[in-house]
């Protein structure tokens, strides 16, 4: 039994530990490596703003008293000239390795789709890195559609 | 042909040219025609800040004293838990399309590189529309590679 819960301030441990996306971070391009020698202080984690923050969510799915996976998004106000003033933004989705093919992340996203929709969004956007083609082939399989490229070039 | 450092004198050139260059974004980045009073009134003023800013720069190329294009850079600062927190970023580049095929754009560019260059800076990015191919094709001519893509879903 799955169940797609609003986090909590006591979660956080456990969706830091799951979390391995920083690991994977190191392994893309040098403009992403993290600097393993910053400690952030407990309760100002990138994941304390969004259980604080304003317009901005975080959800876990648990099975069995355990965190299986979580999602964080949040509302995007754009320019003043743009013709859609305001979108969503899913900043992450992860799902236990070892607890995929369940249908854990649909779950995960239509919560965050309800929500959004609810707060009168009608588009949501996300960014994936180059070389992360499995995540690329997904999200393209559930129908977003790639409008921006962001490149990068060393300076010598 | 010289690129040269705009200064605030330029400033209200460079937003008629911006806003020529708004006027062509497509789909999720379309222009909003209600906000003409935006650029009438409160752009110039937001422009000019940006500029009067030590992280920030544009450059412009001049032919027959009329203005050919533009380019607008900036010094970001991203988190520090990134190895490389600083970036010099290309906000925009744009050539009027009267004046294209010069090897303008090469001429801001390597203005944008020097002064990056300068400001210590390891790494150059740059935002793309993915539909947009002579400007992907000349970011990748110019050794530029792609490392994230953005995608978007109607609900």
């Amino acid at each position: 039994m799955i169940i797609i819960r609003k986090a909590k301030k006591t979660d956080i441990p456990e969706i830091e530990k799951l979390d391995k996306f920083g690991r994977q971070l190191n392994s893309y391009s040098g403009l992403d490596k993290l600097d393993l020698q910053v400690k952030e202080e407990p309760g100002k984690t990138y994941y304390d703003k969004f259980l604080r923050g304003q317009k901005k969510w975080m959800y876990v799915a648990e099975s069995d008293a355990k965190i299986s996976g979580f999602i964080l998004f949040n509302i995007e106000k754009r320019e003043i000239y743009f013709k859609i003033k305001k979108i969503g933004y899913i900043d992450l989705v992860y799902v236990d390795n070892k607890k995929r093919g369940k249908g854990i992340s649909k779950m995960l996203l239509e919560k965050a789709k309800d929500i959004l929709k609810e707060e009168g969004i009608k588009y949501v956007k996300l960014s994936v890195h180059s070389d992360n083609f499995t995540a690329r082939k997904a999200w393209k399989k559930q129908g977003f559609k790639e409008y921006r490229i962001d490149m990068f070039k060393k300076l010598r | 042909m010289k690129a040269r450092k705009a200064t605030l004198k330029d400033a209200k050139r460079i937003l008629k040219i911006y806003f020529e260059l708004m006027l062509r974004f497509e789909k999720m980045d379309s222009y909003d025609k209600q906000s003409r009073k935006y650029w009438k009134e409160g752009a110039l003023a937001e422009l000019k800040k940006i500029m009067r800013s030590k992280d920030s720069r544009f450059y412009i190329i001049e032919d027959k004293k009329k203005i050919a294009g533009f380019v607008d850079l900036r010094l970001l600062k991203k988190s520090k838990i990134f190895v490389n927190y600083e970036e010099g970023h290309i906000e925009s580049l744009y050539i009027k399309p009267e004046y294209r095929k010069k090897g303008y754009s090469r001429l801001l560019l390597d203005e944008a590189e020097k002064w990056f260059k300068k400001r210590k800076m390891k790494w150059i990015t740059v935002g793309t529309h993915a539909y947009d191919d002579s400007a992907n094709m000349f970011w990748k001519k110019q050794g530029f590679r792609i490392y994230n893509h953005k995608y978007v879903k109607k609900f």
